[in-house]
Order: structure tokens, then sequence, then C-alpha cells
């Protein structure tokens, strides 16, 4: 009896670590980072220019801020109508067997791919094939809005085919019986009921995209100054980009390693909130195969 | 008229399926072909050279490797605990909702806000270091939403008729945990722990911040050791690739091994995954 | 002279709308439907009857080739007006909106209740609100259910209780203006109040339109049909008028199943 107990505390001691950590890992970064929040000020934000070995250093994120949302938004606006289509095909047209377990496993290794290799292969791939066709550097949005794309379209898959294989099937029978089409049924019946569903999984994807380092990083471009971008073959510099690239030169305590810890801070209200959302769309919905 | 926009439709989610499949593949042999001549008895034993443009990454592999099952050592018990505990004993209350959903957000928490938060609160805050340690334990806060899902999941699956099974033969709940449960649950959590392998010798930015770019010439031993894994090492080489045909095959190298080393964990635990959730749920799943 | 003028009235009455020859159906290796020869006369009330799993909702679904959809294998002919549906010349869609199908649990779709009866027609590219608000109206007439949506034509249809969901379901059927309305089991999930609305509903609407309901409740096939099929283990045991079948059964399977031996 006495093990009975134990062994209840300790397990219930494993599952509350999740919410001691991420208390930790926010109470230290936003540690880090407020003194800079605060002695910049919502410049931090607003601000044009970053320029850490300045004097006095500025630390303006908006271009930086710019160059995530228009990554980030290439990259959804790429990988939803492809994952929402695959996802259509996983749930609706495909018979099972093999060829289905092929595709969903592929999917699943793509998601976790390293990011590292995902992102070499787009700087000695994709940069010099996009300088070569549109001119310019190669690196750009553009370069990373693909390879993010790549890197979110398993997740759409996966989690809109979910929410489409969970429309009941007689709905689908109600439709035909009335003389539909498949396509009309998909379109008409299947695809409102799943709407909640493949809303959260193009929120997690955006989630997923803006926090991603390594790959955008390598074919970006981040530019010495990061300045707004005007098309889509600028470079530019992003949220995380930035902290990785200045990480190794800023000095432990300074204001620039302070300002990093900063963005890092934004990046975690980002981050939560966007969970926050498709958690509520989802409501609860222990969902099997999200990756 | 309506039949060949069907089939148009349907043709078109068909292609959009294979494109998951299609990258990878392609991918795959990009890099086997650009690097496959890099790789050699003395690329894997050997060390790097002026500054990885030339060499071998020995150090690199060894460090990836003992990172990441040092990260694991430690991310799998407290994750099966967690899922063992969510999927047996938690009440359906707020508390379990409030656990739930901040598993969740763990999950979604940026790698790289992870590795600043390692980078003051265990290399700097416990006074760790740049070192295998500081690393292995980034990793794990960054691996174990996963680990706790996944190990929550197989519980789950496992019938209740076995459980009844068990209780109804005098055994208590944790004996019946323990001899059964766990038993049953073994193939997919072990897959699934296999897949966080994976995750974890693939991350970056957690590792470079938390266990340093190691120490050149030096193979890590000791955990306070500060070392550099595969990705780290792609990644440092990747930014210096001189246009020289050397650097660009080492990159190339590292590149494959590194995807050698993800796909050996991987493929395996995808391919039992598959197979062990077919044999439970039939083509549904 | 009498006796011969019923029979001669009765005979020409009794057009077959839809006929099978030798339909045979398979769901994977199951072999549900064997050799079946049937009729279905032309605005009658036909009453398939048989004891569970014996394949009276496989037949029905055979009618409006639902069973694709389903993935059975399906060999035979089946004559709709002396067209085989089952043609490559004939497109499956057109058949579902001429044989029309209620089943056995009430399916409202996820929508209003106008959206509801207003489906079949939008899909069949009628968007004139007029025409719409017209038929939606009717066929919710029809089925008794105008008076007491019309004030909320708009609320999801997952608001009203089983017995209207299902008379809803009727009524999005007819929207579409099938010439045969089949029905499977349609009131064996409803409470007797209901049942009785909807039954006294099919034999309203079978002055119109030809009525297939598959029942397992003999009562029910005596209330409602005027004519029966008698189907056991995927054969067609018997068929015929429906007075004479069940006070004079031919065969012995049909009298023990009648008197409720099994069911």
């Amino acid at each position: 009896m006495k093990t009975e107990g134990l062994i209840k505390t300790l397990t219930f001691l494993c599952a509350g670590s999740s919410i001691l950590i991420v208390f930790l890992i926010f109470g230290y970064t936003l540690l880090e980072g407020l003194p800079v929040l605060i002695k910049y000020g919502p410049s931090v934000l607003t601000g044009l220019y970053w320029k850490p070995y300045a004097d006095p250093p500025q630390f303006g994120l908006l271009p930086t801020i710019i160059g995530t949302l228009s990554v980030s938004g290439l990259a959804i606006s790429m990988a939803t109508p492809i994952g929402i289509f695959a996802a259509i095909y996983l749930a609706e047209y495909s018979g099972g067997g093999f060829l289905k377990s092929f595709i969903e496993s592929a999917a699943q290794l793509l998601v976790s791919i390293p990011s590292v290799v995902l992102g070499f292969i787009g700087l000695v791939f994709l940069v010099p094939t996009l300088a070569k066709f549109f001119g310019g550097w190669g690196f750009s949005i553009l370069a990373g809005g693909i390879v993010l794309a790549i890197m979110t379209l398993p997740h759409i898959i996966c989690i809109s085919s979910d929410a489409i294989k969970a429309v009941p099937r007689d709905y689908r029978y109600a439709s035909l019986a009335l003389g539909a089409s498949k396509w009309q049924t998909i379109r008409k019946v299947v695809l409102p009921a799943a709407k909640s569903g493949i809303l959260a999984s193009i929120i997690l994807g955006l989630g997923n995209a803006i926090g991603e380092t390594m790959a955008v990083l390598m074919v970006i471009g981040n530019p010495e100054v990061p300045y707004i971008p005007t098309s889509i073959l600028d470079r530019v510099r992003v949220l995380t980009s930035t902290i990785v690239i200045e990480f190794n030169y800023a000095v432990w305590g300074s204001d620039q390693m302070r300002a990093l810890f900063a963005i890092g801070v934004i990046l975690f209200i980002i981050t939560a909130v966007v969970n926050l959302l498709a958690f509520h769309i989802l409501r609860g919905r222990i969902h099997a195969k999200k990756i | 008229m309506q039949r060949r926009s069907e089939i148009l439709i349907e043709a078109l989610t068909w292609v959009a399926s294979f494109i998951p499949a299609i990258l990878a593949g392609a991918m795959i042999s990009f890099l086997l072909f650009n690097g496959a001549s890099a790789v050699s008895w003395k690329f894997i034993t050997g060390f790097p050279e002026k500054g990885g443009l030339e060499g071998g990454i020995l150090p690199a592999i060894i460090g990836s490797i003992y990172i990441s099952a040092l990260c694991m050592l430690m991310a799998a018990p407290i994750g099966i605990g967690a899922g063992t505990y969510l999927a047996e004993y938690a009440p359906e209350n707020l508390f379990t909702k409030v656990v739930r959903f901040f598993v969740e957000l763990l999950a979604g928490i940026p790698s790289i806000v992870i590795g600043l938060f390692g980078y003051v609160f265990l290399v700097h805050g416990l006074g760790l270091g740049f070192s295998i340690l500081s690393g292995a334990i980034a990793l794990a806060f960054m691996i174990l939403p996963w680990t706790v899902r996944v190990s929550e999941e197989a519980i789950r699956a496992v019938p209740r008729d076995y459980r009844y099974a068990s209780l109804a033969l005098g055994a208590s709940k944790w004996k019946t945990i323990r001899t059964v449960v766990y038993v049953a649950a073994r193939p997919a959590i072990i897959t699934g722990l296999m897949l966080g392998l994976g995750k974890a010798i693939g991350e970056t930015a957690v590792v470079m911040m938390t266990a340093g770019m190691g120490i050149t010439g030096y193979i890590p031993v000791s955990p306070l050791d500060s070392a550099r894994t595969l990705p780290v090492h792609l990644y440092l080489i990747a930014g210096e690739i001189a246009n020289t045909s050397e650097s660009l095959k080492m990159a190339y190298g590292t590149a494959l091994v590194l995807l050698a080393l993800f796909l050996m964990v991987s493929i395996p635990s995808l391919m039992l995954r598959n197979y062990f959730t077919r044999r439970l749920y039939g083509d549904a799943g | 002279m009498q006796v011969k003028k019923t029979l001669l009235r009765r005979a020409l009455e009794y057009k077959p709308i839809l006929k099978s020859e030798k339909l045979n159906v398979w769901y994977g290796r199951v072999h549900a439907l064997k050799d079946v020869d049937m009729i279905i006369p032309s605005k009658r009330i036909t009453a398939i009857m048989g004891p569970s799993g014996c394949g009276k909702s496989t037949l029905l679904k055979a009618f409006n080739r639902l069973l694709e959809a389903e993935g059975a294998r399906v060999e035979g002919k089946v004559y709709f007006h002396d067209v085989d549906i089952y043609s490559d010349s004939v497109d499956p869609y057109v058949v579902r909106r001429k044989i029309g199908m209620v089943f056995q649990k009430p399916i409202p779709l996820p929508m209003s209740i106008y959206d509801n009866v207003a489906y079949g027609l939008r899909i069949g590219g009628v968007k004139d609100r007029r025409v719409l608000d017209k038929i939606v109206r009717e066929n919710l007439e029809k089925v008794g259910l105008w008076d007491e949506v019309k004030d909320r034509l708009r609320d999801s249809a997952f608001n009203l209780s089983g017995g209207q969901q299902q008379r809803l379901c009727i009524a999005r059927a007819l929207a579409v203006e099938p010439e045969v309305l089949l029905l499977d089991e349609p009131t064996s999930s409803l409470d007797p109040a209901s049942t009785k609305r909807i039954e006294e509903l099919l034999k309203r609407l079978s002055r119109d339109y030809t009525i297939v309901v598959v029942t397992h409740n003999v009562h029910q096939a005596m209330r409602l049909a005027e004519h029966v099929i008698f189907i056991f283990e995927g054969r067609v045991v018997e068929q015929g008028e429906a007075e004479r079948i069940f006070k004079n059964p031919k065969s012995i399977l049909t009298r023990a199943y009648i008197k409720g031996d099994f069911s």
C-alpha cells in the first residue's frame, strides 16, 4: 500500500515538473531580458536600428520583427494549401494500406529532420539557384519562406488530416445520398465541419515558423544592419537568427546579451499566445499523432 | 463534366500528399550524391584541422552520441513517469488540465529560448559552464514534452481488459502497471523515445548555447567538458566555407553523417510504429 | 367477374419501377446478397423485411449506388425504369437524385434547418433565394414540420428532437424531387409517438412517391406495406402483395418470421 502512494507521488512530481520548468524558463529569461526592456523601453519593439556596437547601443527590432513576419507568413501561405490538400487525400481518398502509411511516415520523418541539415541544403542549393534565377544575393525572404514551408508542411498535414478524419462518416453518406459528388461533399460538409482543427493546424504551423532557428538562419542573409524589406528578394534578419548570430559575440552581462534575452522573451510570449489560441480551438482533444 | 473535375481534384490531392516524401527523398539523395565522397574511415575517425575545413569529425560524432544519450537518460524516466501519472492516476480535474496545458506550452517554446535559458541557468546560474551536462539537461527540457506525450499515448493504448484481468487476480495497481501495462506499452514507448532521440541528435541552437563549441583536438570525456555535436559542427563550418571544394566536401560529409545518424534512429522506429499501430487498429489508424 | 376485374386492375396498376436481376453483393469476402431477383412496384409502399443481418439494408443501398461508396462489390443488374443503373453510361449522382435515401439514425447535416433542406438543391446548382425559400417551405410542409420550425429556420438542425430530425431528413430528401424514397429502418431509433407520425407521413407520401422501407418490425410492415419482400440470409425467400403474404405465406420461413419465432 505504501508503494502505491509513493508511486503516485513520484509520477505526480514528474508530471508537475513541466509546470516548474516552464516557469523557470520564463522567469530566468525575463530576469535577464527585463533590464534592457526597461532601459530602452518600447523603442526595442519600434526602433528601426539594431546597432549593438554603437555608442550608445541601439536595440530597435522593427525590421527584424517585420523580417520574422514576412518569412513566416510566406512559409505558411505556401505550406497551407499543399498541406490541406494532402490531408484531404490522406483522410478521404487514399484506401489505407501501404501507400497511406508510407506517406504518413514520410511526413513524420520530415517533421523531425535536423533543421541544420535543411538549412545547409538551402545554403548550398536553394540560395545559389535563386541567385541564378532572380539575380541578387539569393539569400532572401523567399529562400527562408521556402525552407520554412518545408518544415511546417508536415505539421499542417498531420493535424489537418486528424481533424478531417474526425468528421463523422454519417455526414458523408447523407450528402452522397442527396446526389452530391465526393468533392462537393468534402467542400460543403467535411471541410466546414473540420474547420476548427484545420485552423488550429495553421496557427500552430505559424507558431513553429516564428520559432524556427537554424533552417532560416542559413538562408536569409542576416545583413549587418537590418533594414525593412521591400521585396521578397531582400535579405532580412529574423528574431531567432539575431540571437544565434550575436550570441557568440555578446559578452555575458552586457546590454547586448540582455537584449538577446529580451528577444527571447518576445519569442516566448508570441509562441505562448499562439499555442494558447490553438489549444483553445482544439480544446482538450488528445491527438494521437500530433507532433 | 462533373466527373472530370472530380478526377482532377483527386489527382491534385494525390500529388500534394506525395510532396513530403519527394522532398525527403530529394534531400537525402542530394546529400548522398554530394557527400558520399567525403565520408571515409579517416573522416569518421579523424580530427578537424584548419578550423574544420579539413580532416575528420570524430569529436563531433562522440559529442553527439554522448550528449544525446545523457539527455535521454534524463528525459525518458521523467517522461515515462509523467505519462504514467496522466494516463493512470490523474483525476479529470482542473489541475490535470493545467498540467496538460503546460506540457503543450513547453512543447511550443522555441528551441532557441530554451538555449538562452540553458545558458543563463545551467552555464552561469548553476555554474556548470559550457559542458556536456549543460547541453544534456537543456536538451532534456526540450525533449520532455515529447516523451510525456509518447508515454501517455502508449499507456493509454493498452486495452483496459488487461488491467482488469490483472486486478481481478489480486495484483495492486502499481504491480499491474509494472508487469502488464508497461510490458504491453513497451514497443510504443521505445519507438517513441527513439524518435525523440532523433530530434535530440538534430538539435543545434540549444546545444551550441549550452555545450559550447568543444575544445579543439580533444575528445570529450567528462560530462563537464565542453563538446561540439555534429549539427553544431555543421553550422560552424557552413559559415566558413571558402570556395575550396575541400571545405565544401567536409560540410557535405558532416551533413551526410548527421543525416545518417538521424535516419538510423528514426526510420526503424517509424517503421516499427506503423507496424504496431496497424496491428492494434487495423487500417483505420 | 369481380375477381377477374380486381386481378386485372391490380396487374395494370402494379408497375415495377425498380427491378433487380441476379443481384449479388460482396463486402470483402462476405457474400451479403445472393442472386436477388425482385421488383418494387411504383407509387406503393414496399417493405423489405427480415431478421437482423440478413441483407435488407444492403439491398436498399444497392438501389441508390451507395454501396460503392462503402467499398462493396456489386454484380448483376438493377433496373430503374428499364435502365440498368449499374451500367457504365449511368452517372451515380443522377441515380441518387432520383432515388433518395433516409437513414436509420437521423443524420442532420451540421448546418441550419433551412440549409439542410436546401442542401440538395444547392448541390444541383440552384442559387435563386426565392426558389429555395419556396421549395424549403413546401417540403417542410409535406412532412408536417413547417409550423414547428418556421420561426427558427436558421437554428442548427441539432436543436430538433429525434423525431423532428428524421422528418427533416425526409424533407431534405424530398426537396430534390426523387421518384423513389428509400428508408432504412427510419423509426427504429425513435419513440412510439414519432414512429406513428412518420408512418402516417409515409402513407401520405406513397400517393406521389414510391416508398421502400426496410424494417425488422413485422408489425410495422403489416401496418404500412402494400408489397413485401422477405429476405433471409441474403436471399429473397418470398415477395408479393402484402395482404397475401401476411395471410397466406408460402414458405415456412416466412410463416415463422411473421409469427415472431425469430427476428
